[in-house]
């Protein structure tokens, strides 16, 4: 179960961090605010993803995966609310596994991470949310076992890395996978993943007899985004 | 981009006004830090302090590269500050503003002129092979004194880093991976900080630690970075109203205080650091470093 915390800093209009098994992923979002003439869009918000690796300066490696995470967030904000101006986004990497991945599974194994980072980081700022997303990491190892949330020694021997990332209605919002897999392999990934998804924002209440909580994993946003509706409710239930 | 909101009127005046009258807003002492927390992460040289609301964090870095032709008995260290949207939405990505500017060339002449680190143990093979110790400095909330800040992250992440240890067989340099050996700890030869003054009516008034409103409001400031025992490594003065040399003076003394009470805080939290992983009790067998 990943790790949490919302409105981690003071400045930034909302923030999380978001801690997975492999990676430790700092988001800050402001926003609406105002837009640079060039990036202004006349009917929608313009989204601008940042991401700045722990060590070093962005490369094209980051500006790759901003494209990805601001498309995906594009799809997911309501973005025609707030015309000509700017949702800025900045995701700050604070810990990498230490092994290095091979080059195209770093990429897709960082982004589930980067997103849920991301989206919590969106509604800890309270900006108009079309849906509730989550992503995940699944990893195909050399037997064709479908695992999710593979461990980092999972990571370096598997065939193929699956990122997919599902909004509450079951749909799929971003589908990144690098290695060597087929269409069944992938459908298998998908229904994998998918199923992780639902598990996430699954209600708490009936987990006992409804499935089982090891299988498809724990419903962490869903406890994340009622602990943040408590806290903010917690004037009301003082007066 | 929007610009960093400027203070209204009247609480600049507020502001000047209670400091006239001995006061500052957050009630503390005109030479008082404040609260200080410093956490180091899981991995080496990753160091996260905040002061007040200002939170930074720093992260050092090792890799091994071509010694540079003109400084072949030293390896490299590069110190990286670039401000993101996270600290203050006024920071714009990839352009360098005049906060950021001040900040880097202060860490520059603080740890890296003073010779803090020691470059000459970095050399692996002199002009060929050099470490290269990086450090990042990412500041995630910016509430004022970003230069007292991310200089205690830099001088704790430095502390805490390991680099892989290595073998030279002639030619041959192989770099242990930290399973193999043990990493060991950079070579340093002393511990500078910095202490920022901001003044106010022509230096008769001056604040320790100012936030960012102090910031805003303040006629100039005052940065001195020294180590405990007192040596000054550079005193920057920013800011148009001139200060007489008894302040600079004054300054010194009460920058030796803090450098020192600063110093003492960074070992205290370095040792509970070792402590927590020393679970064992099995750091001294492992370690491969000599006794000097």
């Amino acid at each position: 179960m990943p790790h949490i915390t919302t409105s981690a800093l003071q400045r930034a209009d909302g923030s999380a961090t978001f801690t997975s098994n492999l990676y430790s992923i700092l988001a800050g979002v402001n926003g609406p605010v105002e837009v640079q003439r060039r990036d202004e869009l006349p009917e929608e918000a313009y989204i601008e993803v940042n991401i700045r690796p722990g060590s070093g300066v962005g490369t094209p490696r980051e500006r790759y995966l901003e494209s990805i995470v601001a498309s995906v967030l594009r799809s997911v904000i309501l973005v025609h609310l707030h015309p000509r101006m700017l949702i800025q986004v900045t995701l700050q990497v604070l810990q990498e596994p230490s092994e290095k991945l091979m080059k195209g599974k770093g990429e897709v194994a960082v982004l589930p991470s980067l997103l849920n980072a991301a989206f919590l980081a969106l509604v800890d700022g309270g900006i108009p949310l079309e849906t509730t997303m989550s992503a995940v990491l699944v990893a195909v190892d050399a037997a064709g076992g479908v695992v999710a949330e593979p461990s980092i020694k999972e990571l370096l021997i598997c065939q193929s890395v699956h990122a997919l990332a599902y909004d509450l209605q079951g749909e799929l919002v971003m589908d990144q996978s690098t290695g060597v897999f087929d269409m069944g392999i992938w459908e298998g990934v998908a229904e994998v993943a998918s199923e992780r998804c639902k598990a996430a924002v699954a209600s708490t209440e009936d987990t006992d007899e409804m499935r089982d909580t090891d299988e498809s994993g724990e419903p962490w946003l869903r406890t994340a985004l009622e602990e943040k509706v408590r806290a903010a409710n917690a004037w009301r239930e003082q007066t | 981009m929007p610009r960093e909101a400027e203070p209204s009127t009247n609480a600049r005046a507020f502001l000047l006004q209670a400091l006239h009258e001995g006061v500052r807003l957050d009630r503390r002492d005109f030479d008082g830090f404040r609260p200080i927390s410093l956490t180091f992460g899981d991995e080496y040289g990753v160091a996260d302090d905040s002061l007040g609301k200002t939170r930074v964090l720093a992260k050092i870095s090792a890799e091994v590269v071509k010694s540079s032709e003109d400084r072949k008995f030293d390896g490299i260290f590069t110190i990286s500050t670039e401000l993101s949207p996270l600290a203050s939405p006024a920071f714009e990505v990839g352009r360098q503003d005049q906060t950021e500017m001040l900040l880097s060339r202060i860490l520059e002449k603080t740890i890296r002129r003073s010779g803090a680190l020691d470059t000459e143990s970095l050399c692996i093979i002199a002009g060929q092979k050099c470490f290269h110790i990086r450090a990042d400095i990412h500041v995630l909330d910016h509430d004022g004194n970003l230069v007292d800040a991310s200089c205690i992250a830099l001088v704790a992440a430095l502390l805490h880093f390991r680099r892989p240890d290595f073998e030279v067989h002639g030619e041959e340099v192989h770099v242990f991976d930290s399973r193999e050996r043990e990493p060991v700890r950079l070579s340093m030869q002393h511990q500078p900080f910095c202490v920022s003054f901001g003044y106010y009516e022509s230096g008769t008034i001056m604040l320790l630690d100012s936030t960012l409103l102090e910031e805003q409001c303040r006629e100039g400031e005052i940065v001195v970075s020294m180590n405990r025992f007192g040596e000054v490594c550079q005193i920057a003065k920013y800011g148009g109203a001139p200060v007489d040399g008894l302040s600079v003076i004054n300054c010194t003394t009460k920058a030796l205080e803090k450098v020192k009470m600063l110093d003492a805080l960074v070992k205290r939290k370095l040792e509970e650091d070792e402590k927590r992983r020393d679970a064992g009790g099995l750091m001294a067998e492992l370690s491969a470093e000599n006794d000097r």
